[in-house]
């Protein structure tokens, strides 16, 4: 049996900059330059509506509250997550590029530190983005979670590396270097099949 | 003045106790220092661990004029414990009756009582159920479907009272009803819940559990049961007690029930008689059977079973320690206890978790064959001082005993330990006994590790350790 829905699609609405968060219990979505914007899907093709949907989903069923905002001036996933971790409330961020790589970050870490990383953008998908989500709502809970587990694949380098590195140059050409993080409103829609 | 450590070798640590003795043999006490045995207890490869603590002991203390003068070593009696564990009872669920697990985040509050039916029929034109309806959600379904299709199933009438998930989208699914109902998620095989019986599903809020299906009444309320069947569903109430959440299902023959499992046959050998006790009749019966044998020469275990091979494994490790035969190796004691370890239920639909009985063992050997010689030898060639054994375990701990004031004959003394607990004697006479018996501190840390289902040996250790009640 499958799902009776059509593609989901997800358009981000700038509210305005973004603040400093004040609730301990948020988590801070921080998604890159061209994410939901320039591009709509990952390297695999999902869709940027699915990786948002899934990670607020984890981030709900552990009964946390989350926040969007978009980093506008860098492409580096470590400083899109870190500036994430020091808006965030509780301190927790997730920060995601367009290809789909990931991290799990927090304020007080250095910048090229982590909590979880998930390097390999092509075995991502909707499943590990919705674990992701959970963790960083139990990390922002105080609590200790089992880090998601991360695939391997040694052919996703030679297989992916030239479409990332594209990828990224595109992602790359997105950035407005002297525009600050923004707020996003994530609005969701259904078309149908 | 001369410097004198004394080390006692255990099962568990090496301790090292340096004195100061006077030209009239007054002895000054300077520091003791603690470090792990190293090797089994009794052989060569102790001389390690005693190195290393009276090289800590001399640290601690700090420089010293003179220089060390002498070792002195335990008789320790070469006395090697075994541990093994044997599960007695498990519980096993047939015909998909319940759904006890935990998860960690179920939705909504509540009881619903319905028929089970799979979601897909709630959709458009395949209504057909009626009445109150527990829906099953497989996987592979989105939270936002199931939210947008139990709503409109609400909305046209149809009377929706819980929902069993298989992903973990209870709380998802919930924000998104119009209408709150008590959600179960993360049910791994969903697929086993039979359809079309009368089911019931119970949250609890946060921080409380389950009233209703944890209580035989009522479950039998729920179901409108006669008194023989209640008798029948106590098992199932029981194995929910706790719990946050449960989904409950009348199946005609469904059951839920414990079980004996045969753990094999300790022979006991003493007193010119050979005793057999089943290991699975507890530890009562065994320490009870024990004592007709006693004094005890040789214990063996049926082969095949849990208790021949961890008899047999203890066996072993002296073979390797002495160089003895095991067939000469004789058991001298054995120590069983109770205990409860959490075990995986068969049949059970999202992998619930049930607290089984189970009999721990520690058995203890001894043999006529100490090496403590060739210990003191190789301390005595690493440090440069002169290495002995000092004497036996026992009267050195009835002497060590007098030394404190107000102590005189007769005088019992009583050592747990980390492999066995030894106890010794001294009567007015000046006669002094000792026994070793199985069973000490490395027994209680296995226990704690078990009943709190613990895989890190070290935690269970510091939970022995620092106790947070004492009685």
């Amino acid at each position: 049996m499958t799902t009776p829905a059509g593609e989901r699609t997800v358009s981000l609405r700038e509210t305005g900059p973004a603040r400093r968060g004040t609730r301990e219990d948020e988590v801070v979505i921080a998604v890159s330059p061209a994410f939901a914007g320039h591009f709509t899907k990952t390297i695999v093709d999902v869709p940027h509506a699915e990786v948002l949907r899934q990670l607020l989903a984890g981030i709900e069923e552990q009964g946390v509250t989350a926040r969007v905002i978009r980093v506008r001036d860098t492409a580096d996933l470590a400083a899109i997550a870190h500036l994430g971790a020091k808006l965030s409330g509780s301190g927790i961020a997730v920060g995601v590029l367009s290809r789909g790589t990931t991290m799990l970050h927090q304020k007080d870490l250095p910048r090229l530190s982590n909590l979880e990383l998930f390097p390999q953008s092509p075995l991502l998908d909707a499943e590990v983005f919705r674990k992701i989500g959970s963790n960083a709502a139990q990390y922002a809970k105080g609590e200790s979670p089992e880090p998601v587990p991360t695939r391997n694949d040694q052919m996703a380098r030679p297989r992916w590396q030239a479409k990332a590195a594209l990828l990224h140059l595109k992602e790359f050409e997105c950035i407005e270097a002297d525009r600050g993080p923004i707020e996003v409103e994530p609005a969701f829609e259904l078309s149908p099949a | 003045m001369r410097l004198v450590v004394g080390v006692d070798v255990g099962n568990t640590t090496t301790e090292a106790c340096l004195a100061r003795v006077g030209p009239e043999g007054a002895v000054t006490y300077l520091g003791t220092a603690l470090m792990r045995t190293t090797g089994v207890k009794g052989t060569p490869e102790n001389a390690d661990g005693a190195v290393a603590a009276v090289r800590a002991v001399l640290a601690r203390v700090g420089p010293l004029t003179d220089r060390l003068h002498a070792v002195l070593l335990n008789e320790a009696t070469p006395v090697i414990s075994g541990l093994a564990m044997e599960t007695i009872t498990e519980t096993i669920i047939t015909e998909s009756t319940m759904i006890g697990h935990n998860p960690a985040t179920p939705g909504g509050e509540g009881l619903g009582v319905g028929v089970t039916v799979p979601i897909g029929e709630l959709l458009g034109d395949r209504r057909g159920a009626e009445g109150s309806l527990i829906v099953i959600v497989p996987h592979g379904w989105d939270f936002d479907d199931v939210a947008a299709t139990l709503n409109a199933a609400v909305r046209d009438g149809v009377d929706v009272v819980a929902a069993v998930l298989a992903g973990d989208d209870a709380v998802l699914v919930t924000n998104r009803l119009e209408k709150p109902i008590p959600v179960v998620d993360e049910v791994a095989a969903v697929e086993k819940v039979p359809m079309g019986m009368l089911a019931a599903v119970e949250v609890a809020p946060p921080g409380r559990t389950i009233r209703t299906l944890s209580n035989s009444y009522g479950l039998a309320t729920v179901f409108a049961l006669d008194p023989a069947q209640t008798r029948q569903v106590s098992p199932v109430a029981r194995a929910l007690t706790g719990n946050r959440s449960a989904v409950v299902i009348r199946t005609p023959t469904g059951d839920v029930t414990d079980r004996l499992i045969p753990a094999g046959v300790l022979e006991l050998r003493g007193a010119g008689k050979t005793l057999r006790v089943e290991v699975d009749a507890g530890a009562d019966e065994i320490m009870a059977t024990l004592a007709r044998a006693q004094p005890l020469d040789d214990v063996h275990g049926e082969p095949g079973t849990h208790v021949g091979g961890m008899l047999a494994q203890v066996r072993d490790t002296m073979t390797d320690v002495t160089g003895q035969p095991a067939s000469e190796i004789a058991i001298r004691d054995v120590l069983a206890v109770d205990t409860i370890v959490p075990a995986e239920v068969r049949g059970g639909l999202a992998g619930e978790v049930a607290l089984e009985h189970a009999v721990a063992l520690a058995a203890m050997v001894s043999t006529d064959r100490s090496r403590m010689q060739a210990v003191a030898d190789r301390v005595a060639a690493q440090l440069g001082s002169s290495a002995g054994v000092g004497g036996v375990e026992g009267a050195m701990a009835v002497r060590g005993a007098l030394t404190t004031p107000g102590v005189d004959r007769p005088v019992a003394v009583i050592d747990l330990g980390g492999g066995s607990t030894d106890a010794a004697l001294l009567t007015a006479a000046g006669e002094t006994t000792a026994v070793h018996v199985a069973g000490a501190g490395e027994l209680v840390t296995k226990l704690i590790a078990s009943e709190l289902a613990l895989d890190d040996r070290e935690i269970a250790e510091s939970v022995k350790r620092h106790p947070l009640a004492k009685v």
